[in-house]
């Protein structure tokens, strides 16, 4: 597995993400989660995410596109292996730890 | 309000249903329409046209009052009819920038492009403009997941959505108005309370759903992950840098909010065709709009 990658969201998926599932519209969560963040979570150890650039996020896109990590490598293995940031929108990297702080509690329970 | 109910009630009824050869919407005595009531006009003359299926034709008279004819003709409401617009006089001071688009998914790019078409127009700030767009994605993937039922036999354009923008000159607002058509926020919301918390339903008013779905973390699912968008549509309003308002109108109720204010709520005895969700910004007085790009 290689180290370390960083994902431009604006330039390599959309300047536009659009809303929660694939059948909403384009550039969905669920497009970004099965055709960028799973494969990347595959082949890097530590992954940037840099959302700046991008025109807004909703809360549907966020939760599909990264809410999955919490559940899939729970919140202490994201911690350490994902970096989501923006320069230009906080509460978006705020909304997408907190889908998945919410996904890593609820796997925990099931 | 319930005016308006009344009448896109009755002309629904008269152009599906009457057996009616001719429908004439006469527009002649209408000396003043809100935005608001012209857009959800405007879908329902789109939603008849659809299913009149030649039948019945629609057809109306012009407006008297400039303001009135601008404000539809800049809507499409002529295009809609098929007929051309009113000619407004030569000096005539237009008063209103418009931009109308619709559709039936969840498209960032569609309300990036109407956004834009603002920029020159009325000055937001970059924060604002990036909560009023979330605020109407989140409008658009709750149409698209929650608004129409796929097996109705309803004559709904399905899945459809109107997102209006407006800057009024005189009253120096900007407005951004998005409508839907179908069975709206608050009997979607009963409907799935109802089957998660069975014995003890609260009992609300439609503007109570409405109010609790605006302030509060609402979805049919369990899960916690679910169910933030519809309190988006309000936080654009209470973090905005500008004065606004907030206004959100479904089945028999209406929710509002104003900047730094306390909501209220009230109740129609008549029922409103789908979901009318309004946000009106105030611009500070040294900051005109611009009307003349």
């Amino acid at each position: 597995m290689s180290t370390q990658f960083t994902y431009y969201v604006s330039k390599s998926f959309s300047r536009f993400p659009g809303g929660r599932k694939r059948e909403n519209g384009p550039h969905s969560g669920q497009e970004f989660w099965e055709t960028v963040t799973e494969p990347l979570l595959d082949k890097y150890d530590l992954i940037v995410f840099d959302l700046t650039g991008g025109t807004a996020y909703s809360s549907g896109f966020l939760d599909e596109a990264f809410g999955e990590l919490g559940k899939v490598i729970g919140l202490a293995e994201a911690k350490r292996r994902i970096t989501i940031r923006a320069d230009d929108d906080e509460l978006a990297v705020q909304t997408a730890w907190r889908r998945i702080k919410d996904a890593a509690e609820e796997a925990k329970k099931q | 309000m319930e005016r308006l109910f009344l009448l896109v009630e009755e002309f629904r009824k008269a152009a599906l249903y009457g057996g009616h050869r001719r429908v004439i919407l006469a527009q002649e005595n209408i000396r003043e329409i809100a935005p608001e009531v012209a857009i959800i006009l405007l879908a329902e003359l789109q939603r008849c046209s659809e299913y009149c299926n030649g039948r019945t034709v629609i057809s109306g008279t012009y407006p008297k009052t400039h303001e009135v004819a601008e404000l539809l003709t800049n809507l499409g409401f002529y295009d809609a009819l098929k007929v051309p617009p009113p000619s407004l006089p030569g000096s005539y001071d237009r008063r209103n920038f418009i931009k109308v688009v619709s559709g039936h998914e969840t498209n960032s790019e569609t309300i990036d492009l109407l956004l834009s078409e603002f920029d020159q127009v009325l000055r937001l700030s970059s924060r604002d403009k990036k909560n009023l767009h979330v605020a109407i994605l989140e409008c658009m993937d709750n149409v698209k997941e929650h608004a129409y039922e796929e097996s109705s036999r309803d004559p709904h354009l399905f899945r459809e959505w109107w997102l209006v923008g407006i800057a009024d000159k005189v009253t120096n607002t900007a407005s951004f108005i998005f409508f839907d058509q179908g069975y709206g926020i608050a009997k979607t919301i009963k409907t799935f309370e109802r089957k998660r918390l069975k014995g003890s339903f609260p009992a609300l008013t439609d503007a109570g759903w409405i109010k609790k779905a605006m302030t509060q973390r609402m979805s049919r699912h369990v899960s916690k992950r679910r169910g933030w968008g519809l309190p988006k549509l309000r936080q654009f309003i209470d973090d905005a840098e500008l004065t606004g308002s907030m206004r959100v109108i479904a089945n028999r109720g209406e929710y509002r909010q104003r900047s730094q204010a306390n909501a209220s709520a009230m109740s129609f005895s008549m029922k409103a065709t789908g979901t009318m969700i309004s946000w009106s910004l105030t611009m500070p007085p040294d900051a005109q709009l611009r009307l003349d790009i």
